[in-house]
């Protein structure tokens, strides 16, 4: 519903596939894909997705933002203070483009009263997901070495 | 035999009907992309549709015609460039936040892509505005000038 509302515009980009906005819980407030698209793709990325900022966050930096090109096209994330929004892409589709839709329509989703009235029902916590049966050995040794 | 010296993604092509692609000798894929032209897919969207890359369906799009089995359909240049007026809003619209200073960030811009305001193509929009942002310091002026341009923008995009 808030993505069809909010984030229209990027769902009118020919090679969008999927958009999904995920809560701190990794539980997800709303979930747009093209048909085609298989949507439980979204919920094994966006577990790693979560991982992955929590251990840039772990290790004090400040990335919000990640591009990753793969074989079929790309998946663009950002994580905000209470959410991480995920959109997979065709190889052809302009990151830039999706940026800029992003910068300006974000802002109007994460302020408007829907989302805050969806987010006051959820417990306020960090986000920090790292959870040990996700992580193999050299994940957990990384994350020690980070830490020290 | 036509070649086919640039496709451009824009571009839109539709079967030469006095010729028969069996005779072609075509791959798998390059079948897929026969079978997708309709005289209204852009090649950007067979390639989307085909998960295909710049370099494959441009690839399938000069054997396509070289065989001659292609008919181009639209190749607009009114659809395909940037006309004078964005760029006199979009002057206008960053003056009034940055200031004078906001030509020359224009034009250094434009400079940096090897670009003129005139024959700009309307698909590199994205990137140019982004290296705009890119060139405005102050956060609150960035926020600010990509809400002001946001209907300007998407006016040339969708």
């Amino acid at each position: 519903m808030i993505i069809s509302e909010f984030l229209k515009d990027l769902t009118r980009i020919e090679g969008i596939q999927a958009i999904a906005i995920y809560r701190s819980d990794n539980s997800p407030l709303d979930i747009w894909t093209d048909s085609k698209f298989n949507k439980q793709i979204l919920e094994q990325v966006s577990v790693h997705y979560f991982q992955i900022f929590s251990v840039l966050e772990s290790s004090l930096r400040d990335f919000h933002e990640t591009v990753i090109t793969y074989g079929k096209g790309k998946i663009f994330s950002r994580v905000f203070p209470d959410s991480l929004l995920i959109i997979i892409t065709h190889p052809n589709v302009e990151i830039s483009l999706i940026r800029f839709i992003i910068n300006v329509k974000m802002t109007e989703l994460l302020n408007s009263r829907q989302f805050q009235k969806i987010l006051k029902k959820v417990p306020k916590k960090k986000m920090q997901f790292l959870d040990n049966k996700y992580l193999d050995e050299q994940e957990i040794k990384y994350l020690k070495s980070v830490k020290t | 035999m036509t070649e086919l010296k640039k496709v451009e993604e824009n571009m839109v092509f539709q079967l030469n009907q006095n010729q028969t692609p069996e005779e072609a000798n075509l791959m798998h894929l390059e079948w897929a992309v026969v079978s997708q032209l309709d005289g209204q897919k852009t090649v950007r969207q067979i390639a989307d549709s085909l998960s295909l890359n710049t370099k494959e369906i441009e690839e399938i799009f000069k054997k396509l015609a070289a065989a001659d089995l292609l008919v181009v359909v639209n190749k607009s240049d009114e659809s395909h460039y940037l006309p004078q007026e964005f760029f006199k809003t979009l002057n206008h619209e960053m003056t009034l936040l940055l200031g004078p200073v906001a030509t020359i960030i224009l034009e250094d811009v434009l400079e940096m892509m090897h670009q003129h305001r005139e024959g700009f193509e309307r698909n590199l929009l994205p990137v140019f505005i982004e290296l705009l942002i890119n060139q405005i310091d102050d956060q609150v002026k960035q926020v600010e000038f990509q809400k002001r341009i946001y209907p300007i923008v998407k006016s040339y995009i969708f």
